[in-house]
C-alpha cells in the first residue's frame, strides 16, 4: 500500500528520468481521484445537480428562454417578500433566543460535577434536537393548543383564556415557541464540547493576575468563544429557516413562510408557479449560504485561537 | 450541591446562574411532553390507553412503520457504507481533497430538505440536455425505465442519505482526525497489509464511535423525515403520524409519544454502544441532528 | 519571621494526602525549587501558594501577612504555567498588559512597562503578535514578562520547561536565573528535572510522597544526602546495600566486597546524624564521577592508603561528549557506572577486563530501612 508523506501526492522512483517519474506521479494522482468517485458521482447525482438546476431554472421561464423575471415577481409580490421577512425574523429570534439561554444552559451542564447526571441531560438533548418536525407540532398542540394540557391548566387556575389574549400557537410567537423547543438543546449539544476549549489555566492565569470573575468572563472567556457561539448561532439560524415539517403541521398553510410557499409548487398547488418557486429557493440558498460561510469562518477563527 | 468553600470567594459557585437557567432549559422541555402524555392518555373517557390500542390495531401503522425502518435502515448502510471509506480514502490520499469534502458536507445546510426535493423533481421530472450532459448521462439513465427512480424508495433513500450527510461526515472525520490515522496505516503498510485490509481491521475498530453515531443520525433522521416523503408521496411512519393526528389530537399525542420513545432507544443506543468500545476512547462524541 | 512561610501546610484529596505537614521558610530574593517525581505533591504546594487549592491545616504567611485564606486574585504572585496559558485572543502586549489593566493603571504606564518588559525577556519586536505565531520558547517568556508585570512579590514557576525542546529548555532556565537574580525576585520552581534544579536554585527542597525529604543548597544535597531518597534521585548514583562490620573502622559487607567508607559514629551526634552499629544496614552511594578505572585485575597495592577495588567487564561504553560513561559489570552481577573525562580515556574496550576504584571518601553511607528500599525500587523503575 502506497502512503505519500504529507504534503506530497507521490513517491517518484529514484534513478528514473524525470518523464517516468512524472507518469507514475500522474497515474497516482488519477487513481486517488477515481477512489474518491463513487461518493463524487453520488453528491452530483442528488446534492449538486438538484441545486444546480434549481438556480439554472430560477432563472428561465416556461419557453426555456433566460429571464430574471422569476426575481422580479418575487421581490415585487407583498406575499412572497413577506414570506421571507417572517422566515428571516423567525429564524434570527429563534437563534438569538436559542443561543443565549442555550449557552447558559451549556455552561450549567459543563460545571456539573456529577457526571451521570451530564451525560443524561446530553443525551436528553440530543433526543430533544432530533424531536423536530411533525411530532413535536402535535406535542406543542397537546400542550398549547387551543385545548391544550397548559393552556386549559393556565384556564384553571389563573382565569386566564391564552386564546382570548391573543395568542395563537398557530401564528408567529407559538411558532417560536415550538422551534425554540429543539434549538435550545442544539445550541446545548454544540456548546459543551467548545466549553471544553476553554482551558483552565486560562482562568487561573486570569485569576492570578487580578481579574475577578466576571472581568474574567468579560475579558478572556466570552471573547475566546465568540467565535463558537456565532457559529453555532448560524446553525441555528440555517435550521430554522430551512424547517419545514414543524411549520406545516403546526400552520397547515397559515402561516407564510417560504419553505411553505416552496411546498405549494412541488405538492402542484396552482397558487404558486415553477419559475416563482425556483426563485424563492434560490433566494432561500442565499440566505443559507450566507449563514453557512459565517458559520465555517468563525468556526476556522475558533480552531485558530484554540490552537487545534 | 456542594458549598463554596469558606474563604467566601465565588471560585466555583455551586448554585448560580448557569444552573438555574440549566433547570429553566430543562423544565422548558419536559413539560410539553408532560402534557402531551397527559394528552394522549386521556380522551373522552378520563385517563386510558386507549389511544395506544387504537394505534396498535391500525394496519397503517405497521406498514408505514415496517416502511420507515426498511427505508431508513438503507439509508443507514448505504451512508455509512458510502462515506467512510471515502473519508479515510481523503485521509489518507488525497488531503488536497478535504475542502472539497467540507464544502459538499456543508451543501445540505444551504439547500435544505424542502429545496432539495423540488430540485430532485426538476432533475428527475423532466429531461433537461445541459444535465443530461453534466451528470455524465446518468441522469436520463434513472429517470426512464429500467431504472426510473423518480418518486421512488429509492430516490428517498439516497436523498435521505445526502440530508443525513452533515451528520455522518463530521463524526467520521473527527473520529478519524483523533486517532492519528496516518501513523497507524503506515505501521499497518510497514507490516504488509493492503489498503483495504488496514480500514477494516485496523481503522475501523478505532473509529467505532464515530460510525455509531453517524449511523444513528442517520437513522433516526429518516425515521423522522417528513419533507422529502411527503413531497415525494410516499407512505410513512411520519406520514401516516401526521394524516391521523390531523384527524384526532389525542391519538397525535399518542403517536408524538411513540415516536419520542423511538428516538430515545436510538440516542440510549448510540451512547451504550459507545461506552461499551474498549480501550481508551473518550466518549465525546456528536448525538444531534438538525431537522 | 522568613518572608514567605509555610507552617504545617497538609492537603488531601478524598482519601490521598498529597502534602504531609509542610514546613517552608524562603528568604526574600531566594530562588527555590521544590523538586520530586511527579505525585509527589510539590505542584499541589505552589498552588496552595498561589491561591488554587485551599489547605486542610497550616497557614501561609507572606510578608508578616497570613495569607491561608485569602482568594487568589487579591495575592501578590505572579505564576507562570507549564502551557504558557497565554490568552489566544490577545497580542502578546495586550496579554502583559493584563494584569496592568485590572490595576486601571494608566495607558503611558502600561505602554512603557509592557516595552520595557518585552525587552526584558529578548522579545522586544513581537510585542503585536497572537501566541499562535509565537514558538514555545517565546510564548514562556511573554508569559513570563505577563507575570512580572503586576510586580509580584513572589514569582511562581510551575515546569515551565517541561513542554520546550531541549536547547530552548537550558538557555531560558538561565534566562529565567538571569532574570530573577536581577530584579531581585523570590521565586518558587518547581521540577521534576534535577539537573534543572541544581542549575539554577539557591536552595532544593527535594519531596517525595509529600513530604520534604532534604532542604539545602544544590551542592549539599547532592554531595551529602540525607536520605535514600534524596541520595538517589538527584544525580546518578552506584548504589551498595550493605551491612556494618565495623562502625569505627568504617567497614561494610556489600555482598562479596568489604567496603571501605568513612568512620562511622557509633553515636547520635545530632537530629540529622543517625548512629552506626555493627549489624546495621546501610546503603552506601558513589557518584560515578568518583570512580577511577585501570586495566586488568591487577591487585592495586595499598600504598595510596585503604581504598576500594573492584574488578569487573566492561559492559557498555557510552560517549557523552566531555566525559565517557563506562557501564562496568562486577561479579556479583551488579552493574557499575563510571564517568570518566573524555580526554583521560585510554582505549577501554567494551569486553576488556577491568578494575573499577574509590577511594572512602567517594563514599556516603546512609541507614537503610525496608521502606526507603522500596522508595529505590520506585525511582529505579521510574527511571526505566
Amino acid at each position: 500500500m502506497e502512503v505519500p508523506a504529507p504534503g506530497t501526492t507521490a513517491t517518484t522512483k529514484t534513478g528514473v528520468g524525470t518523464k517516468n517519474g512524472r507518469s507514475i506521479r500522474w497515474s497516482y494522482t488519477l487513481t486517488s481521484w477515481l477512489g474518491l468517485a463513487p461518493f463524487l458521482v453520488f453528491c452530483l447525482l442528488f446534492e449538486l445537480l438538484p441545486a444546480l438546476v434549481i438556480i439554472q431554472s430560477s432563472f428561465t421561464n416556461d419557453q426555456g428562454t433566460p429571464t430574471l423575471n422569476n426575481y422580479q415577481r418575487m421581490l415585487s409580490q407583498p406575499g412572497t417578500v413577506q414570506a421571507f421577512q417572517t422566515s428571516i425574523s423567525l429564524s434570527l429570534v429563534t437563534a438569538i433566543i436559542g443561543a443565549i439561554f442555550g449557552f447558559l444552559a451549556a455552561y450549567g451542564v459543563y460545571n456539573l460535577r456529577i457526571s451521570w447526571l451530564r451525560n443524561f441531560l446530553i443525551g436528553f438533548s440530543s433526543i430533544a434536537a432530533n424531536f423536530a418536525g411533525v411530532p413535536l407540532a402535535f406535542a406543542f398542540i397537546s400542550t398549547l393548543g387551543v385545548t391544550g394540557f397548559v393552556t386549559v391548566l393556565i384556564h384553571a387556575w389563573f382565569h386566564v383564556n391564552l386564546y382570548d389574549l391573543g395568542f395563537s400557537l398557530y401564528k408567529f410567537w407559538g411558532l417560536v415557541l415550538a422551534y425554540v423547543y429543539f434549538q435550545l438543546p442544539l445550541m446545548i449539544l454544540v456548546t459543551v464540547p467548545a466549553l471544553n476549549a476553554l482551558r483552565p489555566e486560562w482562568r487561573e492565569a486570569a485569576t492570578n493576575l487580578g481579574a475577578s470573575t466576571f472581568t474574567y468572563w468579560r475579558k478572556v472567556a466570552l471573547p475566546v468563544l465568540l467565535p463558537s457561539i456565532l457559529a453555532a448561532s448560524m446553525l441555528l439560524f440555517a435550521n430554522s429557516f430551512g424547517a419545514f415539517a414543524t411549520a406545516y403541521a403546526l400552520g397547515q398553510g397559515n402561516i407564510n413562510l417560504v419553505t411553505i410557499l416552496i411546498s405549494f409548487v412541488v405538492a402542484g398547488n396552482v397558487s404558486v408557479d415553477v419559475g416563482l418557486g425556483n426563485a424563492l429557493a434560490g433566494g432561500m440558498v442565499v440566505v443559507l449560504l450566507i449563514a453557512v460561510t459565517l458559520y465555517t469562518t468563525m468556526l476556522r477563527r475558533a480552531s485558530i485561537w484554540q490552537g487545534r | 450541591m456542594r458549598i463554596t468553600q469558606k474563604n467566601g470567594q465565588p471560585w466555583r459557585i455551586r448554585f448560580g446562574v448557569d444552573t438555574f437557567f440549566l433547570i429553566v432549559v430543562v423544565l422548558y422541555l419536559l413539560v410539553p411532553l408532560g402534557a402531551t402524555l397527559a394528552f394522549g392518555l386521556s380522551g373522552a373517557a378520563g385517563f386510558s390507553f386507549a389511544t395506544f390500542r387504537q394505534i396498535f390495531s391500525d394496519p397503517d401503522f405497521s406498514q408505514t412503520l415496517l416502511l420507515s425502518l426498511a427505508l431508513s435502515c438503507a439509508s443507514t448502510i448505504l451512508a455509512v457504507v458510502l462515506v467512510t471509506p471515502t473519508v479515510y480514502w481523503v485521509q489518507l490520499r488525497l488531503p488536497q481533497a478535504r475542502p472539497l469534502l467540507d464544502f459538499l458536507s456543508l451543501v445540505p445546510f444551504a439547500v435544505p430538505a424542502i429545496v432539495m426535493s423540488l430540485g430532485l423533481l426538476e432533475v428527475y421530472g423532466s429531461p433537461n440536455p445541459l444535465l443530461s450532459a453534466l451528470s455524465l448521462g446518468l441522469v436520463p439513465l434513472l429517470s426512464n425505465p429500467p431504472f426510473n427512480i423518480v418518486n421512488t424508495p429509492p430516490l428517498l433513500v439516497c436523498a435521505y442519505v445526502i440530508v443525513s450527510l452533515p451528520f455522518v461526515y463530521r463524526p467520521i472525520d473527527t473520529n478519524l482526525r483523533a486517532i492519528n490515522t496516518r501513523v497507524l496505516s503506515e505501521a499497518a503498510a510497514s507490516l504488509g497489509s493492503g489498503w483495504w485490509k488496514t480500514f477494516l481491521t485496523v481503522i475501523l475498530p478505532n473509529i467505532w464511535p464515530g460510525v455509531t453515531s453517524a449511523a444513528l443520525l442517520t437513522f433516526s433522521t429518516a425515521m423522522g423525515e417528513f419533507t422529502l416523503a411527503q413531497l415525494s408521496g410516499i407512505y410513512t411512519f411520519p406520514i401516516y403520524l401526521d394524516q391521523t393526528g390531523q384527524n384526532d389530537a389525542h391519538k397525535a399525542a399518542s403517536l408524538s409519544i411513540l415516536s419520542f420513545i423511538l428516538t430515545l432507544i436510538c440516542v440510549l443506543a448510540i451512547i451504550l454502544l459507545v461506552r461499551s468500545r474498549p480501550a481508551g476512547q473518550k466518549g465525546d462524541v456528536e448525538i444531534a441532528a438538525v431537522k | 519571621m522568613a518572608f514567605l512561610e509555610l507552617e504545617g501546610i497538609s492537603k488531601r484529596f478524598g482519601r490521598v494526602t498529597a502534602v504531609d505537614t509542610i514546613a517552608l521558610s524562603i528568604e526574600q530574593g531566594e530562588f527555590l525549587t521544590l523538586l520530586g517525581p511527579s505525585g509527589c505533591g510539590k505542584t499541589t504546594i505552589l498552588r496552595m501558594i498561589a491561591g488554587f487549592e485551599l489547605p486542610n491545616a497550616g497557614t501561609i504567611s507572606l510578608d508578616g501577612d497570613d495569607i491561608t485564606n485569602r482568594p487568589a486574585n487579591k495575592r501578590p504572585m505572579g505564576m507562570v504555567f507549564q502551557s504558557y496559558a497565554l490568552f489566544p485572543h490577545m497580542t502578546a502586549e495586550q496579554n502583559i498588559a493584563f494584569g496592568m489593566n485590572i490595576k486601571r493603571q494608566s495607558r503611558e504606564h502600561i505602554k512603557q512597562r509592557c516595552s520595557e518588559l518585552l525587552e526584558l525577556v529578548g522579545l522586544g519586536e513581537m510585542g503585536k503578535r497572537y501566541p499562535h505565531q509565537l514558538s514555545g520558547g517565546q510564548q514562556q517568556r511573554i508569559a513570563l514578562a505577563r507575570a512580572l508585570a503586576i510586580e509580584p512579590k513572589v514569582l511562581l514557576l510551575d515546569e515551565p520547561l517541561s513542554a520546550l525542546d531541549a536547547k530552548v529548555r537550558i538557555s531560558l532556565r538561565n534566562e529565567i536565573r538571569r532574570i530573577q537574580q536581577q530584579l531581585k525576585m523570590t521565586a518558587i520552581y518547581v521540577t521534576h528535572d534535577q539537573e534543572e534544579a541544581l542549575a539554577i536554585s539557591d536552595r532544593i527542597a527535594v519531596m517525595a510522597k509529600g513530604k520534604i525529604e532534604q532542604l539545602d543548597q544544590p551542592e549539599t544535597i547532592y554531595s551529602n544526602p540525607q536520605t535514600v531518597f534524596a541520595a538517589t534521585f538527584v544525580g546518578t548514583s552506584n548504589q551498595f546495600r550493605a551491612v556494618v562490620e565495623s562502625a569505627s573502622a568504617g567497614l561494610c559487607q556489600a555482598g562479596p566486597y568489604t567496603l571501605h567508607v568513612p568512620s562511622l559514629p557509633h553515636v547520635k551526634l545530632s537530629n540529622t546524624q543517625p548512629a552506626y552499629n555493627k549489624g546495621d544496614r546501610v546503603l552506601i552511594i558513589v557518584r560515578p564521577e568518583e570512580i577511577t578505572l585501570q586495566p586488568g585485575e591487577e591487585s592495586i597495592d595499598s600504598s595510596n592508603g585503604v581504598g576500594n577495588h573492584i574488578t569487573g567487564t566492561i559492559e557498555l561504553r557510552t560517549f557523552l561528549g566531555p566525559f565517557t560513561r563506562f557501564h562496568v559489570r562486577i561479579n556479583d552481577g551488579q552493574t557499575l557506572t563510571a564517568d570518566i573525562p573524555s580526554q583521560q580515556v585510554r582505549g577501554y574496550e567494551t569486553g576488556q577486563n577491568i578494575t573499577v576504584s574509590f577511594p572512602p571518601s567517594a563514599c556516603q553511607v546512609l541507614p537503610l530501612d525496608t521502606t526507603e528500599a522500596e522508595l529505590i525500587q520506585q525511582v529505579e523503575a521510574e527511571a526505566v
